[in-house]
């Protein structure tokens, strides 16, 4: 099973969605910067306008491309080399750099490819619930729908031609479990037992050792994030994982995707512009969200070079 | 900078890291200069580190491989699939 479950792919569509519409105005006006630099870039640009541009450009594949817009991304690389092996020097070259940062331009006005292909991505986890009580069926189902999960009840054992995902075992009836969890382990499933609140049954859910026990009375949606999480693997959710990119905006991409995994995300950005002098002193601010941290960290370039943060998290400005 | 910024974000928060993804191309200190003072702190000898990079031509990987990290994901990277690529790379499963 993958970590970002295809069950999870509508969460993460979903997030990628409202991260373009944040980001869109900026993306476009960057694209719209690039055009212009590269319009009035001349035979005899410093080196400084040309590190400038490729590295715009640079920035532009990793952030046009993630977002959908892989010809726009093409484009962008394109201008990077281009720009980078010198090839401005001649109207013709000065030409076609102008075509391909107006055609990147122009992709962004498209829908990104990725949304639809991701909205049609069939599900393929699946969780079976082995119980007789249709109301518990139901109360799960309900969750597991809104999570594009496919859940399917068993009255006795379920189906070994389908690969589950997740199988939730409900103990609430008098039989004989061990067998049936036994074989369900071997199926390389996750297993969820849901036991009453009884002290024997407790016990029974425990002594089928190595499964996740729960309450049966937990709520639907605690026990789908139980499931959800013990699927993606125990390690993931809670490993923290320091990111370092000059590009605030990639950062705080990817900020939000792997904390939309369970990762914690400290994301250090590098920029190159100093943003200001260090008469704030040497600082650090940090921002909390639910799942990261975003410092946007710059340095003094007039006299201490000092670093210091503006501690604007831009998750939850 | 970079280095710096870990150092003093480790010293005064009290943190540590799991996992480093690091980018490539930056101004001042780069991906793999960060990498290699990185390995030389105290406590972040031996933390895992991918790079992050739209640094994807033959001459660029050749020299990736050389480094120790665990492995790379281009940019543009793809976000359905960028946990599943760095989980695998940091073998947390």
């Amino acid at each position: 099973m993958a970590l970002t479950d295809p069950a999870d792919h509508g969460g993460v569509a979903d997030l990628l969605e409202r991260l373009w519409q944040q980001r869109r105005p900026s993306v476009v006006a960057r694209a719209e910067a690039l055009v212009t630099a590269v319009e009035v870039l001349g035979p005899n640009a410093s080196a400084s306008e040309v590190d400038q541009i490729e590295r715009e450009a640079h920035r532009l594949v990793g952030t046009v491309g993630t977002f959908g817009f892989p010809a726009a991304a093409e484009h962008a690389r394109r201008i990077e080399h281009a720009v980078a092996a010198g090839a401005f020097q001649r109207h013709d070259d000065r030409r076609e750099l102008t075509c391909w940062a107006s055609a990147l331009r122009s992709e962004l006005d498209r829908d990104p490819e990725r949304a639809a292909g991701v909205r049609s991505a069939p599900s393929t986890t699946t969780v079976g619930v082995v119980t007789t009580d249709p109301m518990l069926t139901e109360r799960l189902r309900k969750e597991a729908a809104d999570r594009d999960i496919v859940l399917k009840q068993a009255v006795a054992v379920p189906d070994r031609h389908v690969e589950w995902s997740a199988v939730v075992v409900d103990l609430d009836e008098d039989r004989e479990m061990s067998g049936l969890v036994n074989d369900l382990r071997s199926e390389n499933a996750t297993l969820v037992v849901l036991a009453s609140d009884e002290l024997d049954q407790r016990l029974r859910g425990a002594q089928l050792g190595r499964v996740v026990t729960m309450s049966r009375n937990a709520e639907p949606h605690v026990i789908m994030d139980v499931i959800v999480q013990s699927v993606r693997g125990k390690t993931v959710a809670g490993s923290s994982v320091l990111a370092l990119d000059d590009d605030p905006d990639m950062l705080s991409d990817l900020a939000a995707i792997l904390g939309h995994a369970g990762l914690d995300v400290q994301a250090v950005a590098d920029p190159d512009e100093s943003g200001g002098h260090c008469n704030i002193g040497a600082r650090t601010s940090s921002c909390s969200t639910s799942t990261s941290r975003v410092w946007t960290a710059s340095r003094c370039a007039k006299c201490c070079a000092a670093i210091y943060a503006f501690g604007r998290c831009r998750s939850c400005s | 900078m970079s280095l710096v910024v870990i150092d003093t974000t480790t010293r005064r928060w009290g943190q540590s890291f799991d996992a480093v993804v690091l980018d490539v191309m930056m101004p001042e200190l780069d991906g793999p200069s960060t990498l290699g003072r990185l390995r030389a702190m105290t406590g972040h000898d031996s933390v895992p580190v991918v790079f992050l990079t739209a640094k994807v031509q033959a001459t660029d990987q050749d020299r990736f491989a050389g480094m120790d990290i665990c492995g790379v994901v281009t940019k543009p990277f793809d976000p359905m699939t960028l946990v599943e690529q760095l989980t695998d790379h940091f073998s947390w499963r």
